[in-house]
């Protein structure tokens, strides 16, 4: 009797002890079951090196994220870290100012991570001169196209955006899915909103396409959408609503979802292929069936690039239970080895040096290096009102494509004038 | 002597009503008890968020959620009433509500008075059931499939008119006729709730007002238009004014169908206060909401007050 109530008593003071020292790191963010499993991971690679710890996260709907997390950093009430692309994150910290700087943590960071971070992910991670989270992950978009409908057509994949319209004339015109019937486009876009027609349009084929810096505004705020290398793929996106009718006439109610049932319905040919869909579409959905490569140019000779999209990082509230640990955490996501978790779960990285023997088809152009990479300018990153200033552009846009000017060149010419004057009023 | 009565009584009652409403309250005071935790779940949960989402329509938009707001007065409402957009979308929110409210109360009325004829006797329950199924099938699901139904590429509504020779309808690729898609929509989720309040009432009405105005040689729509449709008269004001607050409110078939395109055609004030949340612009997603409720609360009111006016009863 003595000795089975000596045991208990061993057991419960051990549990306590336990409990005393074990300590869990809460992520908060919006990336779905790809997350949570790359977390899960990084979470027992890290415990190796910390024992006791544990990393959990929880997923939620993008808004529900949002809105938890400014009430939660608001209220003391969020979590240890949060982990989003840029642009989120940086709406989080104009909301809130509750996210600590991690500069210091990205300067002591070992020499052989910090090499991988460029000055294209930094210029993402910081708002207003401060970097407020590490970045880990890059948000890489390609073009892709339906490789049996290339066949069928008896194209290669384009190099140019003349090619690009030549073939996706083919595409629709022809029945590349030889089903017998006329329901097949030639290329599919999303008009439903700013973030729809502009940051997976207009700034796909300026900035990728054309290898230019910016697609509305450059650093000193002036508006470049009447430079030749802008104006031609803006005005080229347009009208394919417009004069080449070669999208579906839904697309201008669409956003990515519905973008997607076309895409994975089989019915178009070209399409936007960022990093997180190929796990998806090489063992589902498309099952292969497309090849990816860069944007095509309207610059003669000039070859288009894929593009650096966004950037994904881990922030740490200032005010947390555990900021100490947690700023451990996010250092320790540019290591070898939670990169490697990283590239396996969600396809993103920062780092070159990972093991791509396992990567599937679709992603290998992503990480193989095969392609020049863009990279977005951030321009929320140095401009807080950015995102207000592609609100009026996009409805310059949307309703260009709802009343087609005579004359582009004019069109595009009163709209510059006209966004130039807002950028003015933001300043203000 | 009369007036001298009426002036004096007042004065030589009141302290006693007063002293008589005091002892009621006392006596009812269990009542009050039992009451107490209804009026203050009521208080908390249907006027709190009321009130706290007027206060946070004074507030910064980035102080907003802090447990500090930073109070900006009007501002809020400044900006939004100063932009274009949103008067457009003000303007383009009354236009939908008074066409569908006018649509749905006259298509409702015209249901229930053919529901209601005698030669409907034996199908009246399954033409009942077919009107107001529409009410309770879930929002989302039924949106999607009238989503599906207008879809250019697949859609059931231009197959159909393909196979007449017709031609095809834009559906919700175009400003105009995306409003009127979301009328239509609207219509048939709605006009199912104001056709049953409209056939209980038909089947209330006073009969012999109408055999007698038959006996004096009133013409059928005579009596529908002079004897039936005034006795409709609350029907007709309780089912306007719901619809008017339902349709001001118009939001989860923009969602579901639009997202306020194309072209913003269809960006209701409800839609566009949600937009900006996604911004974080919360004192000017209140300030929007909050100018919904007013024009909710004083529409409502101005059309109970019009209708009742002339109420013959």
């Amino acid at each position: 009797m003595k000795g089975t109530l000596g045991i208990t008593v061993c057991v419960a003071a051990l549990m306590a002890a336990n409990a005393a020292t074990a300590q869990e790191l809460v992520i908060w963010h919006d990336k779905g079951d790809d997350g949570l499993a790359m977390i899960e991971e990084m979470s027992a690679l890290f415990e190796a090196q910390h024992p006791g710890v544990t990393v959990t996260s929880l997923s939620y709907p993008t808004e529900q994220w949002f809105n938890r997390s400014i009430a939660g950093l608001n209220t003391n009430t969020g979590p240890d870290i949060l982990f989003n692309d840029n642009n989120r994150i940086a709406t989080i910290q104009q909301s809130t100012g509750r996210l600590c700087s991690v500069a210091d943590l990205v300067d002591a960071l070992p020499d052989g991570d910090r090499a991988y971070i460029t000055d294209g992910d930094i210029a993402s991670a910081t708002l207003e001169g401060d970097i407020i989270m590490m970045p880990f992950q890059r948000v890489v978009i390609g073009w892709g196209a339906r490789q049996s409908w290339l066949d069928a057509v008896g194209e290669e994949y384009p190099e140019t955006w003349d090619d690009m319209i030549r073939i996706a004339q083919l595409f629709q015109d022809t029945d590349p899915d030889g089903n017998g019937e006329d329901d097949t486009f030639g290329v599919a876009l999303q008009a439903g909103s700013a973030p729809s027609m502009i940051g997976a349009g207009t700034r796909m084929f300026a900035i990728a396409g054309n290898g230019v810096p910016y697609d509305i505004m450059n650093t000193d705020a002036e508006i470049v959408i009447t430079d030749p290398t802008v104006a031609d793929p803006t005005i080229g996106i347009l009208q394919l609503f417009t004069e080449h009718g070669l999208v579906s006439p839904d697309t201008v109610n669409h956003n990515f979802t519905d973008m997607y049932q076309l895409i994975e319905g089989g019915r178009v040919g070209f399409f936007r292929v960022g990093n997180w869909n190929v796990a998806k579409w090489d063992r589902e959905a498309l099952e292969g069936d497309y090849v990816v490569g860069p944007y095509p140019s309207h610059i003669e000779g000039q070859p288009g690039h894929m593009l650096v999209n966004t950037v994904r990082g881990m922030a740490v509230p200032c005010d947390g239970d555990n900021v100490d640990l947690a700023r451990d955490f996010v250092s320790f996501i540019v290591s070898q080895e939670a990169q490697q978790a990283s590239l396996d779960h969600m396809g993103g990285v920062v780092r070159d040096d990972l093991d791509i023997s396992g990567v599937t088809p679709g992603l290998t152009p992503f990480v193989s290096g095969e392609y020049p990479m863009a990279t977005d300018s951030f321009m929320a990153s140095i401009h807080p009102w950015y995102p207000e200033l592609e609100e009026a552009y996009y409805r310059h846009l949307i309703d260009a494509v709802s009343n087609p000017p005579q004359d582009w060149d004019a069109w595009l010419q009163a709209t510059a004038e006209d966004l130039q004057n807002t950028v003015a009023e933001l300043q203000n | 002597m009369t007036t001298a009565v009426a002036t004096a009584t007042p004065r030589r009652l009141l302290p006693h009503l007063s002293r008589k409403a005091a002892g009621n309250a006392w006596h009812k005071r269990t009542l009050y008890l039992f009451l107490l935790p209804f009026a203050a779940l009521t208080a908390i949960f249907g006027l709190w968020p009321i009130g706290q989402s007027i206060y946070l329509s004074f507030t910064e938009s980035y102080t907003a959620l802090s447990p500090q707001p930073v109070f900006v007065g009007l501002e809020n409402f400044r900006e939004i009433l100063s932009n274009p957009d949103f008067l457009d979308s003000l303007w383009r929110t009354l236009l939908f509500t008074f066409v569908s409210v006018v649509l749905n109360v006259l298509v409702a009325l015209v249901l229930a008075v053919m529901l209601s004829q005698p030669i409907l006797e034996r199908g009246r329950t399954l033409f009942k059931l077919a009107i107001f199924l529409p009410v309770i099938t879930p929002d989302v699901a039924g949106f999607i499939v009238w989503k599906w139904m207008f879809n250019q590429d697949f859609g059931v509504v231009n197959a159909v008119l393909h196979g007449l020779g017709l031609p095809a309808f834009p559906g919700v690729t175009e400003p105009v006729s995306a409003f009127a898609t979301l009328t239509i929509v609207e219509l048939w989720h709605h006009v199912g709730l104001y056709t049953l309040i409209f056939l209980t009432n038909l089947q209330l009405l006073d009969r012999d007002l109408d055999e007698a105005a038959r006996i004096d040689g009133a013409t059928r729509w005579q009596r529908f238009r002079y004897v039936t449709l005034p006795q409709l008269r609350p029907a007709i004001i309780i089912n306007s004014v719901y619809a008017l607050i339902e349709f001001l409110k118009t939001f989860t078939v923009i969602v579901v169908i639009t997202r306020g395109g194309p072209n913003f055609s269809t960006n209701f004030v409800s839609y566009f206060a949600y937009t900006k949340f996604g911004n974080a612009q919360y004192g000017e997603a209140m300030a929007m909401a909050t100018v919904l409720f007013a024009a909710v609360a004083v529409l409502a009111a101005a059309l109970v007050w019009a209708m009742s006016r002339g109420d013959y009863r």
